[in-house]
């Protein structure tokens, strides 16, 4: 259940460099895809989907030549994208079973248990009959993963699927995610730390189309055990903090006042106080770094 | 605020390509058709021909512009309906309704600069034209005075108004329903509105409900002249104003609907139908998450199994076309055209018939057709872009569907949706016929013609909208190109592209006929059909490479991947429908080469050369006369062969010595002949068919020549039958035989000049003729000639019949072939058989009736009918509509078998077998001189007795019920008239309305005022003077003369009215007051308005000394008393006794007058 990404690289029409010459290797697990708006991840996902060319490099999964044999591929694949719409007036049941032709199950009958389970799995059996179009947020996305079980995929990729969900809604997507991680590769691209840091085996950080930082979310913050430091300002010094330290995070208190987190082998000043690092030290590390 | 948004489009717009492609589309569209009329692509027109039809008056602009503005209408849902949709379809419109804009300069800042652009592609049509009309090449005669107020006029008054009007419509509804394809629907909406309306109404309502004005502008024009179109202005402060308020209104109601109703939301506003009950919807908590593993489901990848979901897929596909309520708008709109269409196909001028099977799938079921062709249009391209305009398609995309299933569940599904709808036409024209109480279905020609003709086309333009949908990403740009492809493949033919292999999916229209079938249409039909399926699916093919998954590529990048999918099936099936697609264009190749067929314009030249050349030859009158023709006919219906030998014996009546022969054989068939005296070819014209023969020894009065020939039809082709063989019902008659003389500028002598007494109207060559024929044809059917049958017998698994005149006959002839039921009957010794489909029974008796009744009268009044055999032979409706006399045969067309006669109208089964045999009197033993008024003395006299025999069998009402339609098709055609009316005894041939409509009158109003016995007796008279004389022939001056020494004089207005002059009458009713008298009557006192004028001065009115007939009807509309009244001056008041109180007066309640206006004759005291 490996995926091997060799020297992908993709450029844009107009101008814009999404992939630059990228290698990662993922294992069976849930992986982690961090990055901010625009760091190329969804194009990345999207090119190991394959419903985009790369300009050149290898995408391998297991003996499968991505690029070279898509339709394998897709036999074996479950994608939910960023955003997607559906046919208007069409109910989740009708859809599904529209999908499961389109993922090559020819039977009725299997059709018809397949759809049922992953309507039962993703909580939407007791709105199957309404139409999808009509669904809130969260239902929607949930009918993403329904459409995705389908086929049973062994390569699951889910492009920022928590945007836009409340917490309830993201705990229980969450929850399906992780059932279905433990004996697939799933990646899951996300802006939210929190999504990996509960989520997932493995993680990368990517920004600017390269993949900054591969690694594993508990060994992550071992390696900073020392050198997150935390205190508090007044707002209006927070520049020449910046200017100082390396600032990874801030956040406002009650009182205006400001938590800022710092970055540092040794104690910045007297001010300062160690802190627990987090994932997100992590993460903000890696941007600034890059 | 709206300056913004308006230039921000206006610059959106400029940029798009599309914007430019739509106005070269048109310019270059509108360039090549005027300069197409103006003869730019034809030869020299030929010198003789009278005033030209000029392609740039203001008439003809108005036209060319109105015909450019209904194509045009499509731009309006393409542009004006995208300039707000696209907000809409990009999501935009969640974003910007949330800024704070001003509703108003949003919606007329995106109304106004689409307009702008429309405008613009339109103008810039006018201004192509304009140029077009200037170019140097084009025929002068052609070509008028350049007139910029034409222009002006056309774009200001129609063409522009129809764009703002329909724009604001289209942008209304596009705004109000956020759907781009109801702004097509609107268009096509129009269309059907401006058919339906044609249908529906009459005269003004037409004019003023037209949408787009053009019945307003014939409304204006009806009564023009060729001068007055070359040179008027159109008026348009009358009907075309009213026209043009009357659609400002609606759309202006329609806009300011939309623009009040407009919100700045998210979500369209509900209408009644899609407005859903609100339902609380509630959040649950997740269960526990049940057991993962996933059921174990098999999963199969197979060929086969892509076809499969090809077909499960498309259902999907349907469901989401079917499920649309705009599909049902336009199915409804168009069961609504067809059934209008079978309306007015079954009750036309000439006739009602039947709503037969044939009948309903042709015009009407083609409008259907049309229908399904535009829904294909515009549903392949929203199910193409379906994925993505849900933007589903990455879903769909990366599934392991292959292209091919996605592809084809489209293509099927849109092919389904077609064989639905020709099954809601079928369903349609059965329906139609139970309405009409017609219950003879015949399913099989149904499912037939619908589903293995029509089907065709239709899959071959199914395969190409998908195809140029998944070329283009914008949809509307789809649709639009579809739609002028689809025009533009006539005019290809305009500018003389011919060959099948070029004409995309085109055919002919095949008329059906139940004697002939289809003829032999249609196995060409369906080989030049396969020929544009297999390119069709060659199409497909290139589709499937170059169908985009996943992300939108660029086109470079489509085609790079196309090379990388074409390989193992793709290779395969690519080379075999090339090849197949070769093998069938070389056939069709072969076969129109075949023939040695000239274009219409190289024949036209080698007419015009011909009547330069051979003019000399009209001099030479003095030709030798048929007197007997021997003939041996081979028809062989199988083959669509003919083969004929036999010979003329040529008598030189005159009493000059002749030593040139002129004759002219079929101009389709090969012609060979000798005479049996020495003589040479001098001059020949082998393209007409036309040899000058000069004797050695020249031939003196009396003597006489035989000429003897040989001729077979041209090998036909898989496209052309050139023979006059069907495969049943053969009909041909004597123009493919040899004929003697000049043939052309015939029937064109005044009847006062003397040459015309010397031949009659009919033939030239011959007086009368003694016929002797030996006929065969295949052993099904029967073959018959003029004569009667002597012999009969089988040779060869042939059919052979012997036929014989027993007197002379008129060259006339006619020759059948068909499998024909008989249907027998002898009265008063004559034999009266119909030979007819076995179908087609339902006139049968009324055609006997007719018959019989015109024998009975005919010989009581006229003297003894000259065969023993009266037979009414059937030919299929493709040969024609007519019925016509022909010896003692009656060959009537398939068309009059079906009429219906089952309502309230004339009986016209009955009405045309007594017309035609009315003939043998009229026209077969009075022969009329080759002269204008020659059809006076036939058609006229004719239909005159034809009334009296009507009568005699239906009563007067029914008698004057008939008198009426003839009034109104004299009045209705006089009005057509292309040149001046000539007075009743100068009607020429083709002044049909004339010789029946106004001849009918006149002699009813003579017999009515002179007594029907002495009308009769006189004509009797001139029958009896002329009767088998041969020449001189009477001319029309000479029956005038003979009746006007028969009538009074206080008559004689009578015969200068309607025979010498064309002069119309007016007579109105204007007070009417009723008194009681002592003795219990009642004294009527009537004021009325009488005149008289004739048509070439109007005001003058002519000085009276006439009779009147004045109806007295009681309130059960019973006729009290009917007065004659003679009148002399134009105001009249007249006191009449009445022993009944009159509830109803009516002027001429006999229809003896001629008037335009009947109206103001009623008058209900």
């Amino acid at each position: 259940m490996n995926l091997s990404i060799n020297n992908l690289a993709k450029t844009y029409n107009n101008g814009t460099k999404a992939i630059d010459n990228l290698d990662i290797n993922i294992d069976k697990g849930m992986f982690g895809l961090l990055g901010p708006n625009g760091a190329g991840k969804s194009s990345l996902m999207r090119t190991i989907a394959t419903l985009q060319a790369p300009d050149f490099g290898s995408i391998q999964f297991q003996d499968i030549d991505v690029l070279k044999d898509p339709m394998s591929l897709r036999k074996v694949l479950g994608y939910l994208p960023q955003s997607f719409g559906v046919y208007q007036k069409v109910s989740a049941e009708h859809l599904l079973d529209y999908f499961a032709i389109l993922k090559g199950i020819a039977s009725k009958k299997d059709r018809n248990v397949i759809v049922q389970h992953v309507l039962e799995l993703t909580n939407l059996y007791d709105i199957r009959k309404k139409h999808v179009s009509g669904y809130s947020g969260g239902m929607k996305q949930r009918f993403g993963i329904a459409q995705l079980l389908l086929n049973n995929p062994k390569l699951i990729i889910v492009d920022e699927p928590t945007a836009g969900l409340d917490p309830a809604e993201r705990h229980r997507f969450l929850n399906v995610l992780r059932e279905i991680g433990s004996e697939n590769t799933v990646i899951l691209s996300t802006h939210i730390v929190e999504d990996v840091k509960e989520l997932c085996t493995d993680m990368a950080i990517m920004n600017n189309g390269r993949i900054l930082q591969k690694t594993i979310p508990s060994e992550a913050t071992k390696t900073i055990k020392n050198n997150i430091w935390t205190t508090t300002i007044k707002k209006q010094y927070l520049k020449t903090m910046e200017e100082k330290h390396l600032v990874l995070s801030s956040s406002y208190n009650e009182n205006n006042s400001l938590n800022i987190r710092v970055y540092s082998d040794e104690k910045p000043s007297i001010q300062f106080e160690m802190a627990t690092p987090n994932l997100e030290d992590v993460y903000f590390i890696a941007l600034k770094n890059s | 605020m709206f300056k913004h948004i308006y230039t921000y489009e206006l610059k959106y717009w400029l940029k798009k390509p599309a914007f430019y492609l739509y106005a070269i589309v048109f310019a270059s569209i509108a360039f090549i058709a005027i300069v197409g009329t103006a003869g730019l692509f034809d030869s020299l027109p030929s010198t003789n021909n009278g005033i030209e039809r000029l392609v740039n008056s203001p008439f003809e602009l108005n036209y060319m512009l109105q015909y450019f503005n209904k194509f045009m209408l499509f731009l309006l849902p393409a542009i004006i309906g995208a300039t707000i949709y696209k907000d809409y379809k990009n999501s935009t419109h969640s974003i910007l309704y949330s800024f704070p804009i001003k509703k108003q300069a949003y919606l007329y800042g995106k109304f106004l600069s689409a307009l702008t652009l429309v405008f613009t592609i339109a103008l810039v049509v006018g201004l192509v034209i304009m140029i077009a009309e200037h170019i140097p090449g084009l025929h002068e005669s052609k070509i008028g005075v350049f007139n910029f107020k034409g222009y002006l006029q056309a774009l200001l008054v129609f063409v522009l108004p129809n764009l703002l009007f329909y724009g604001a419509i289209v942008f209304s509804v596009v705004t109000y329903s956020r759907n781009i394809y109801a702004g097509f629907i609107v268009i096509i909406v129009l269309f059907f509105l401006q058919n339906i309306t044609e249908n529906v109404f009459s005269g003004f309502l037409i004019a003023l409900l037209d949408p787009f004005a053009q019945n307003a502008v014939m409304y204006e024009t009806q009564y023009w002249t060729l001068i007055d179109k070359n040179t008027k202005l159109i008026p348009v402060f009358g009907t075309v104003l009213y026209n043009r308020l009357f659609w400002l209104t609606i759309s202006t109601l329609i806009f300011s609907l939309a623009n009040k109703s407009f919100t700045f939301t998210e979500h369209p506003i509900a209408t009644f139908f899609s407005k859903q009950k609100g339902q609380r919807s509630t959040k649950y908590e997740a269960k526990r998450l049940s057991d993962m593993k996933l059921p174990v489901v098999t999963f199969n990848f197979s060929d086969m199994q892509q076809f499969k979901n090809a077909w499960s897929m498309s259902n999907m596909e349907l469901k989401s076309i079917v499920k649309n309520w705009m599909f049902y708008i336009i199915v409804a709109f168009g069961i609504l055209t067809v059934l209008f269409a079978v309306g007015k196909v079954t009750n036309n001028s000439e006739m009602n018939i039947l709503p037969v099977t044939n009948i309903i799938l042709t015009i009407p079921a083609l409008f259907f057709i049309t229908v399904i062709m535009l829904l294909t249009f515009i549903y392949s391209g929203m199910l193409v872009h379906k994925d993505s305009t849900s933007n589903m398609n990455q879903l769909v995309d990366a599934s392991q569907i292959s292209n091919f299933s996605l592809l084809a569940s489209k293509v099927i599904a849109i092919i389904k949706m077609q064989a639905l709808l020709l099954l809601t036409m079928m369903l349609a024209g059965i329906i139609i016929q139970v309405y009409n109480n017609y219950y003879h279905f015949e399913i099989g020609l149904y499912l037939f013609h619908l589903f293995a003709v029509q089907f065709v086309g239709l899959i071959i333009w199914a395969f190409a909208s998908v195809f140029v949908h998944s070329l283009l990403k914008n949809t509307y740009l789809g649709i639009f190109t579809l739609i002028i492809g689809w025009l533009g493949i006539s005019g290809l033919k305009e500018i003389g592209i011919n060959t099948r292999l070029l004409l995309f999916n085109f055919s002919e229209p095949m008329q059906y006929s139940d004697l002939n079938v289809y003829g032999n249409l249609l196995q060409p039909y369906f080989l030049v059909k396969s020929y544009w399926f297999v390119f069709g699916i060659i199409l497909l093919i290139i589709t499937y490479l170059l169908w985009n998954r996943g992300v939108t590529e660029s086109f470079k990048k489509r085609i790079s991947s196309a090379r990388s999918r074409f390989f193992k099936n793709a290779k395969i099936a690519a080379s075999l429908s090339f090849i197949v697609l070769i093998v069938l264009g070389f056939t069709i190749y072969k076969e129109e080469n075949k023939s040695e067929e000239l274009s219409s314009k190289e024949r036209s030249n080698a007419f015009n050369q011909f009547e330069k050349d051979f003019a000399k030859y009209s001099k030479i009158k003095n030709q030798p006369k048929i007197t007997d023709m021997d003939l041996n006919i081979e028809i062989f219906p199988k083959s669509n062969g003919l083969s004929v030998n036999g010979s003329y014996i040529l008598v030189n009546k005159s009493s000059k010595s002749i030593d040139t022969i002129l004759v002219k054989t079929g101009f389709d068939e090969i012609t060979e002949f000798t005479i049996d005296r020495k003589a040479n070819i001098v001059d020949e014209d082998t393209y007409v068919k036309f040899s000058v023969l000069k004797l050695n020894e020249s031939l003196e009065t009396n003597d006489s020549i035989r000429l003897s020939f040989t001729l077979k039809n041209k090998s036909n082709t898989l496209f052309e039958n050139n023979s006059n063989t069907l495969n049943n019902g053969t009909i041909f008659k004597n123009d493919i035989l040899p004929r003697i003389g000049y043939f052309l500028n015939s029937n064109q002598k005044h009847p006062s000049d003397s040459a015309a007494q010397n031949t009659h109207y009919y033939s030239q060559d011959s007086d009368a003729i003694s016929l002797k024929t030996v006929i065969s044809t295949s052993n099904d059917q029967t073959a018959i000639a003029p004569g009667y049958l002597k012999k009969k017998w089988t040779e060869n698994d042939r059919n052979y019949f012997k036929y014989e005149t027993d007197s002379k006959i008129k060259n006339s002839l006619s020759f059948s072939s068909g499998a024909y039921e008989i249907k027998k009957e002898i009265y008063k010794d004559i034999d009266i058989e119909i030979y007819h489909h076995k179908n087609h029974v339902q006139n049968l008796s009324k055609m006997k009736e007719g018959l019989k009744a015109a024998l009975e009268y005919n010989i009581k009044h006229f003297g003894p009918y000259q065969f023993t055999e009266a037979r009414i032979i059937e030919f299929p409706i493709t040969e024609g509509t007519y019925a016509s006399v022909m010896a003692n045969s009656i060959p009537t067309s398939e068309m009059r078998f079906i009429a219906n006669t089952t309502d309230e109208t004339i009986d016209i089964s009955f009405y045309t077998m007594a017309h035609e045999l009315t003939h043998q009197w009229w026209a077969n033993q009075v022969v009329p001189a080759d002269a204008f008024g020659a059809i006076m003395l036939s058609e006229s006299i004719t239909e005159y007795i034809s009334l009296n025999i009507y009568e005699a069998q239906f009563g007067r009402e029914k008698a004057l019920q008939f008198l009426k339609m003839q009034r109104h098709r004299y009045l209705n055609g006089r009005v057509r008239e292309p040149g001046i009316e000539p007075p009743l005894m100068l009607v020429e041939g083709g002044q049909q309305y004339l010789a029946y409509g106004k001849g009918i009158m006149s002699f009813n109003t003579l017999s009515h005022y002179m007594g029907k016995d002495k009308l009769h007796t006189v004509l009797k008279g001139f029958l009896n003077q002329y009767k088998d004389k041969g020449a001189p022939y009477p001319t029309s001056l000479d029956l005038v003369k003979t009746i006007k020494e028969n009538t009074p004089d206080s008559l004689q207005y009578i015969i200068e009215d309607y025979f010498e002059t064309v002069t119309f009458y007016d007579a109105k009713i204007e007070f009417v007051r009723i008194n009681r008298t002592k003795n219990n009557d009642y004294e009527v006192i009537l004021d009325f308005q009488f005149s008289k004028y004739k048509d070439s001065d109007e005001s003058n009115e002519l000085v009276l000394s006439d009779y009147m007939e004045i109806g007295f009807y009681n309130d059960k509309n019973e006729m009290i008393s009917i007065k004659t009244a003679l009148i002399k001056s134009k105001s009249n008041q007249m006191k009449f006794q009445l022993k009944e109180k009159p509830s109803k007066i009516i002027l001429d309640p006999n229809l003896l007058l001629i008037e335009k206006d009947v109206k103001n004759n009623v008058l209900n005291p």
